[in-house]
């Protein structure tokens, strides 16, 4: 299993009736936090991403987050599923973990600068692609 | 690769990064060529004025920027928009035997036959000020030669304009400056390079985009302004001259004796070491404090503190705090933590910190866009190709 082996999400997991929980720490990047993360995965679903710590509700001190599915607890958004730029064949380890980093990069940018930098969609907007 | 090593590397790492903030927090106090080359106009017309005038004294009169406008370690000033700008107004066709309070008052009255020179004009202890408003105040201060001093030093009236005292601002100015060109080496880069399989061209060295030295004078300042904003503690201020003196000695000799891993554990040793090069000499059980200027004979900047304890007091309190301030950079996390410690530290708006972050979020989303982005173990997102790391693919956030 490529999580496992990846440096990028060193951590612990295990397999309980089909789903997966692997948790692992992310520091985005040289001047950023750490973040505690849990990551589920069911066959056949998708994989979802969670911040355990901090709490970044607090952090962002009132405001709504940006780009989660739910703010309590903390589920992040990666990516756009009508674009499947997931699918069940790609590795978790090299898409949807980079792509936390990613968003807790932009998500500290965002803490700072209250301007969301990393794009996105929000649902409900129409897909011109 | 160990723990310990990933740590080093990620601490090396985030220094590298700090390095390129702090630069960014500098550009925007830097005066900009625009304002720097307008003084220059100002001050070389006035130098005009004066030379033309009818006193013979007056003849060859020449003006020269000195002060952190010379050495280039001005800052944009606190809560308001003018910059001060140090000029020396020298005049050579006088002697040591000339009276400072009439030489004084020579310029002053030349100064005064100009019609716009006399509305702007106002009085100071020592010197004339020349108020351009929201631009900046210059300040001119009359010096002779100095006929004992072999470096070409020169005299400059005393706060009572009762005698003439020495000082070489000029001779201090290409000091400083042999200083500032002193190019440290640091090894951070190859073994960064090595240590996650990346071309060392990936990493170029962080680099300012002025002299370290004077970076490092300059948020010193910027510290300093911050620390002693308040009216009852503004006396108390350590001058500029002694911290670019300690600064610019300690830098000196960190670069000659010791190697750095980067330019920001080369700061803060800088720093750590300033005190070192106060000289505290016993006169008859009291304590004398001297930080000589070593380009002429006779001038301790440290004086005042001689006369005032306080004044020595204020300054290795300051000189604690910041370089705790400097430290605390190392250990703090988080961009909007980061960013508020240097609004707060360096006396700048939060818009200034924010300014000085943004390029490396900046970086992120062009790498992104050119699909050079990694995810690199221990250091997190680079915006670099290196063989160990993992690629970002392609894609888009959603929800909320």
């Amino acid at each position: 299993m490529r999580l496992r082996v990846s440096p990028i999400c060193r951590g612990h997991g295990l397999v309980r009736r089909g789903e997966l929980k692997w948790e692992f720490d992310i520091r985005p990047t040289a001047l950023g936090r750490t973040y505690s993360i849990r990551l589920t995965f069911k066959k056949h679903g998708m994989p979802e991403v969670l911040v355990l710590a901090p709490d970044l509700n607090s952090l962002a001190d009132g405001r709504r987050l940006p780009h989660v599915y739910s703010s309590r607890p903390v589920r992040l958004c990666l990516h756009y599923p009508k674009h499947q730029e997931w699918s069940s064949s790609h590795s978790i380890a090299d898409t949807i973990v980079p792509w936390a980093y990613l968003w807790l990069a932009y998500f500290e940018d965002w803490l700072l600068s209250d301007e969301w930098k990393g794009g996105g969609k929000h649902p409900g907007e129409e897909d011109e692609s | 690769m160990n723990r310990d090593e990933n740590a080093v590397l990620t601490g090396a790492y985030k220094m590298q990064t700090l390095v390129a903030v702090l630069d960014q927090l500098c550009q925007q106090l830097d005066l900009t060529d625009t304002q720097f080359e307008t003084a220059r106009e100002r001050y070389r017309a006035i130098g005009e004025w004066l030379a033309a005038g009818a006193s013979p004294h007056l003849e060859r009169a020449n003006i020269y920027a000195h002060g952190s406008i010379g050495l280039g370690t001005a800052n944009k000033p606190i809560g308001r928009n003018e910059f001060d700008v140090d000029l020396m107004c020298h005049l050579p066709a006088l002697g040591p035997g000339s009276s400072a309070a009439a030489v004084k008052a020579l310029v002053g009255a030349r100064l005064k036959e100009h019609g716009r020179y006399r509305e702007m004009l106002e009085e100071k202890p020592r010197c004339w000020r020349i108020n351009y408003a929201n631009e900046f105040h210059l300040d001119i201060t009359p010096s002779i030669p100095n006929p004992h001093c072999g470096s070409g030093g020169e005299l400059v009236p005393d706060k009572k304009l009762a005698a003439w005292k020495p000082t070489n601002p000029e001779g201090y100015i290409s000091r400083f400056e042999s200083y500032a060109v002193l190019r440290p080496v640091f090894y951070f880069r190859e073994a960064l390079a090595k240590a996650i399989r990346a071309d060392v061209e990936a990493f170029p060295e962080q680099e300012m985009s002025k002299p370290l030295l004077k970076r490092i004078v300059q948020l010193l300042k910027r510290h300093r302004d911050q620390e002693f904003l308040s009216p009852e503690r503004k006396d108390l201020a350590p001058i500029s001259i002694i911290i670019t003196t300690l600064a610019a000695w300690s830098y000196a000799e960190c670069v000659a004796k010791r190697h750095y891993a980067n330019a920001f554990e080369l700061i803060i040793d800088v720093i750590a070491r300033m005190p070192a090069f106060i000289r505290v000499e016993d006169m008859d059980g009291r304590k004398i404090y001297v930080v000589e200027n070593e380009t002429t004979i006779g001038e301790n900047f440290a004086e005042k503190w001689n006369r005032d304890e306080r004044l020595a007091t204020a300054f290795f309190t300051w000189h604690k705090n910041a370089l705790k301030a400097f430290k605390l950079l190392l250990t703090m996390e988080g961009l909007d933590v980061i960013g508020k410690h240097l609004s707060d530290s360096f006396g700048v708006p939060l818009e200034y910190a924010k300014r000085s972050i943004e390029p490396q979020t900046r970086t992120i989303s062009v790498a992104r866009a050119a699909g050079t982005l990694q995810v690199a173990p221990s250091l997190g997102i680079v915006a670099t190709t290196t063989r160990g790391g993992t690629g970002v693919r392609p894609n888009t956030f959603f929800g909320r």
